[in-house]
Parts: structure tokens; sequence; C-alpha cells
């Protein structure tokens, strides 16, 4: 009962100062709002992430030119491949050729290479998701051709300058006839193939953004001979650890040492969790500061707070409050600055949610995925704030002199 | 229960240390406050009264000597959460400048101690007291839209929240034109009548005369 009423002096001073209590909570706002946010973004994109990797098959071997990720061990992979990402990739088209003829009960093997993909027409320049690949990468991006025709094993012999284009590839363009020729760099590529819309996406690439041409045109752009990823797939789901293992063991034999790594698609999950699970805690880390500025933000006010409001505090002792109702009385109130702040901070990401999936909806890159042990999370930190921060000014609120409290002016 | 003493000043002193020398506020003072007494405590300036009165009044604990309030023992001993405790329910103050709290209603200021004693029916009781003292019509004003009189009359609505054996004022009427005055004293008056003790703090001849007892003060010293 005493606590209903002292929650409501709380109120009726932070009322009293609104324009301050709003200013002191937008720290507060901010870092809560990006706390859920990014929570949210990653739950987003890890699900996007499942959604493709999931699309490519549990049949799919995918070789990465990075050592050490299918090793179990995949925080250390990880930092391998931070420092493999700087060095070019070591599987060559002679890699492809020997999977193709070593390698038993598999279907196929289908190569990636992602040039530098600066494209110019009539003068303008675009960046559209450039990607080199086999003629079987189409039924594994379940891309398919509205118009002209795919690529093909000549044009892949050749290196013809040929490309396909995404829907939205071709209208950024103003493309409408077959035929029509690109420039990437200097070189003239010739359009063969329109592409259907597509509501696929590829590590967040809409595909509809496509640029296709064969893998080995593209090692002609980039100027080197290597691929950047392999997807191997095997005849059936029982083959998929035997085509593994013997596919590790051809790159040994061929490399003479471990510089790949070969996943099934439930590593390629764990890989891609771990990482984007690295990075949203950095991102967090980051969003944490604001909420540290926040805190010191709520003290700071809370202290001036407290000495504008020492004579209040020396009636109410007068009056029989005793020092820990005072104190209760002020770690509310900065409790509660904290936690409106956190309040507005969780509408506005429910606001961000519903606008994306009303406006956006399957234009979004991510859609934001809000979990209730975040929005738990969220609320418990902003207490946790409240708490930290306020207690020492309320302690000088409680620990005050009656006597010179009431004389104070 | 008239007639029994309330307030019981055994060799009370008070010591500050802030200089060099040891300052001695107040010096070895006995007194015996009966029930229902209306007392005056005088003396000019810097002669203690108001540390007599703070340490009556339980904002302050004295530096020896040992004091009855109503019937519960203080030294320099005790704990300020307990002075806290026997105050609220003890002693009803009203102070020269008011002191009411400005951003809540008098119906609000008058239910303050009431809620720190954790009392129910706070508004009923408060509309009670705000009727006594003549202001059932300003319930829901703020204090700074009242005359200083009347403030001080939501004030004295206040002090009675708790239905306490003392009421302990100091210089009641010192921020008060002689009208409101007269009426603040008048009101005070008729509160002891019904059998509340009064201790006035004043430096006004005409008010302390009109006590029945008068404890007067001189550096520290009973007179």
């Amino acid at each position: 009962m005493i606590l209903l009423s002292i929650i409501k002096f709380a109120f009726v001073s932070l009322w009293a100062n609104k324009f301050r209590s709003f200013l002191t909570m937008i720290s507060i706002i901010i870092g809560i709002f990006s706390v859920i946010i990014l929570s949210a973004a990653g739950n987003g994109v890890k699900a996007k992430v499942t959604e493709f990797i999931g699309n490519l098959g549990p049949n799919t071997v995918i070789v990465l030119p990075i050592p050490s990720l299918d090793n179990g061990d995949v925080k250390s992979g990880f930092s391998a491949q931070q420092s493999a990402s700087a060095v070019s990739s070591t599987i060559t088209n002679g890699d492809i050729d020997a999977i193709n003829e070593e390698i038993a009960n598999i279907n196929g093997v289908n190569a990636i290479v992602i040039p530098p993909g600066i494209v110019t027409y009539n003068d303008k320049k675009y960046a559209p998701f450039t990607i080199g690949g086999t003629p079987g990468l189409a039924d594994v991006l379940k891309v398919s051709l509205a118009s002209g025709r795919f690529i093909n094993e000549k044009d892949i012999d050749d290196k013809n300058q040929v490309v396909l284009m995404g829907e939205a590839t071709k209208s950024a363009m103003g493309i409408n006839d077959l035929g029509t020729k690109i420039k990437i760099g200097k070189e003239e590529y010739e359009i063969v193939g329109f592409l259907n819309g597509s509501s696929q996406q590829m590590f967040g690439f809409d595909l509809n953004n496509l640029l296709f041409l064969p893998y080995t045109t593209a090692q002609t752009i980039a100027s080197r001979t290597t691929v950047d990823r392999l997807l191997v797939s095997a005849l059936s789901k029982d083959d998929v650890k035997s085509v593994r293992e013997s596919i590790k063991k051809l790159f040994k034999d061929r490399h003479g040492e471990d510089d790949v790594s070969v996943l099934e698609q439930t590593d390629a999950l764990k890989l891609f969790d771990s990482i984007l699970g690295i990075i949203t805690q950095f991102l967090l880390l980051i969003a944490s500061i604001s909420l540290l500025v926040g805190g010191i933000g709520i003290m700071n006010i809370m202290l001036v707070s407290v000495t504008e409001r020492t004579k209040e505090i020396g009636i109410r002792k007068a009056v029989g409050a005793t020092n820990f109702l005072i104190l209760l009385q002020f770690l509310i109130e900065s409790i509660l600055l904290s936690a409106v702040g956190a309040g507005i901070a969780i509408a506005l990401t429910y606001g961000v949610e519903f606008a994306i999936d009303q406006y956006l909806s399957d234009k979004a890159p991510v859609h934001l995925i809000i979990e209730n042990s975040t929005i738990l999370l969220a609320v418990s930190i902003s207490v946790g704030i409240g708490v930290i921060f306020g207690l020492f000014p309320a302690v000088r609120a409680a620990s005050k002199n009656p006597i010179e409290a009431l004389r104070y002016e | 229960m008239k007639n029994s003493s309330i307030i019981t000043l055994d060799g009370i002193s008070k010591v500050f240390n802030d200089g060099d020398v040891p300052f001695y506020a107040l010096r070895e003072i006995h007194a015996n406050i009966m029930q229902g007494d209306f007392v005056s405590i005088v003396g000019p300036s810097g002669s203690g009264k108001s540390t007599l009165m703070n340490i009556i009044g339980l904002l302050d604990t004295p530096s020896s000597g040992e004091m009855v309030i109503a019937g519960k023992q203080v030294t320099h001993k005790t704990r300020i959460n307990a002075l806290a405790r026997i105050r609220k329910d003890t002693i009803g103050f009203v102070f020269q400048t008011f002191n009411l709290l400005p951003r809540i209603s008098v119906l609000q200021n008058v239910e303050l101690p009431m809620v720190y004693a954790g009392r129910s029916q706070r508004k009923k009781r408060a509309v009670e007291l705000l009727t006594l003292v003549g202001l059932e019509k300003r319930i829901s004003y703020r204090p700074t839209e009242l005359s200083g009189g009347e403030r001080q009359r939501v004030a004295i609505a206040r002090a009675l929240a708790n239905n306490p054996d003392i009421i302990l004022a100091d210089e009641p009427t010192g921020n008060l034109d002689s009208k409101s005055g007269d009426t603040i004293l008048s009101l005070l008056k008729k509160l002891n009548k019904k059998g509340t003790t009064l201790i006035i703090v004043t430096h006004d001849e005409h008010i302390a005369r009109q006590a029945s007892k008068q404890i007067k003060l001189k550096d520290g010293v009973l007179q």
C-alpha cells in the first residue's frame, strides 16, 4: 500500500519535469531499440540463411576455400576465415575436373565465381549481384528462364561473353531485347537470356538482381583461375558422408594440405549460426555503449534532482518518511525513467516490424523476428540500469540530514 | 491521561564540534512537559531554541542526556530510523515557512503523513481535517494558490493527520500578517484545549505570554 503511493510520488515528480525526463530517456530508448532490432534482424538473417541452405538440399556438399571450418571447431574456423579472406581461393578448374572424374555417386559439380561486377550500359554504371556459375546452378538457385537460353557447357569451355539477367536488373537498366550488349570493364557481353522473377534470396541478395554468366568468363573478368565455391550434389542422402570424405581426401592429395573445408548442410547451418552469433554479439556490444551513456545520464539527472529537491526530502522526513522510503522513492524514479524508455523502444521496434511486414513485405531483405525472450531481456536490462545508476543518487537523498534539508532554500 | 508527563528532558546537551572549540548549543537542559500543556520556548536568536525544538521534534539527537517522549526513551544512541518511527506517530510539525509540497494538492499534502504511517481511509480523514481548519472548499487547490494564512492552516491539518500527542510549531505566525496570525494562534489554542500538547517556539512576547508554561533560553542555558 505504501509502495503504491511511493510509485505515484515518483510518477508525479517525473511528470512535473516531463521534458527533462524525456531527454534523459532518449539514450535508453536508442540503446534498447538497437538491442531489440539487432537481435530481431539477426534472427531474420538466420531464418533466411537457414532457408537458403535448406534449399540447397540435404544432398549437397559445399567446398569452401577456407581451411579448418569442418573440423568441428567453428569458432577457430571463423578466425581462420578472417585471415583467409585476404588470401585468394586455391580451388582450381582442375579440381572440378578431378571431382567429376574421380568421385563416385555424384550428380555433378557446380562452381561459383564472384567477379567484381560494375556493369556499364548507355554510359551509366550499375552494380547487380554478379555471379559466375555452371549450367546446373540454375536448379540450385531455383531460377527459371523467361526468354532466351541458359548458359551451356560450350559457353563454359569457350569462356563466351554471354550473360543472363534477373528481372530487377533488366528493368533497372531499361533493357528489353535479347542480344543487347552491356559492358563489364572494357569488354562487351551479349545478353542471351532473361530470368523470371524470383522470391529466392542468396545470403540476403535478391536473385531478381542477378547478372549470371559462365564461371570461366567470370574468372577472366577477375583475372584469376580459381573458384570461390563448389556445390557437389551426391546421388542420395546416404552418399553424402562418403562423398564428403572422398572430396576431402582428393583435395589433400591434389593440394598437399588441408586448405579447403568440405561441409554438409548441417555443418553449413552451424557455421553460419556461429558467424552470425559473433557478429550479433559485436553489434550488441556497440549498442550497449548507448545504454551505458543512458545510465550515466539517468544518474546525472537524478543527482541534480536530489539537490533541487532537498527541501522536499526534508519535509517528507519531517512528516514521517524513513530513510528507506526516501531511498525507495528516488530509486523508483530512476527505474521508471529507464523502464518507460524501454517501453517506448519496444513499441518502436514493433512499429518497425509492422512497417516492414506491411509495406515492404517480400521486398524486404530481412524480416524482423522479435522473440519474447529478447523483450524480457530488454526489460530486465532497463530495470537493471535504473537500479545501478539510480542507487547512488537515491542513497544520497536518503542520507540527507532532515534539519539541514528543511533549512535548504 | 491528562496531567501525566509527555516530555521529560533530563540533562539534555548538544555540542557541535565544527570549529576548534566545541560549541555548546544546549547545556544540561532539564524540563518536564505535561500532557495538554501549552508551552512556549523563547529566547533571542542563537539561544538554542531551534536546536531544542529539533531535539524535541526528533529531527536530531542530543549529544548527551536523556529524553522520554510519549513513553519512548531517546538518547544520543537512538537510531535515525527509530526517531522517524516515533516522530510520525507522536509529533506534528508546523513551520514558519509552511513547508508544503508545491506539486501536489492540499488534500494530498494532508494525506502525506498518513501515507508514511501506512494508514488507510486517508482521504476521508484528510477531508475531515481540512474541514476542521475551514478549508473544505480548497482541497483540490495547489498550496501556491492559497494565501499564507490558508497555507498555514493546511500545515496544521497535516500536523494533525496521525493524531499526534504533540504539536510543535516553529514561529507559526512569523510569516503572516497579524490578522492571519491571530487566526492561526486561536486555531492552535483550540486544538490545545481539546488535549493536544502544544509547543510553540517564538520570539513574540505576545504569543509567549499566552502559554501556560515558558521555557526561556539564553546561550543554550535554561533561564
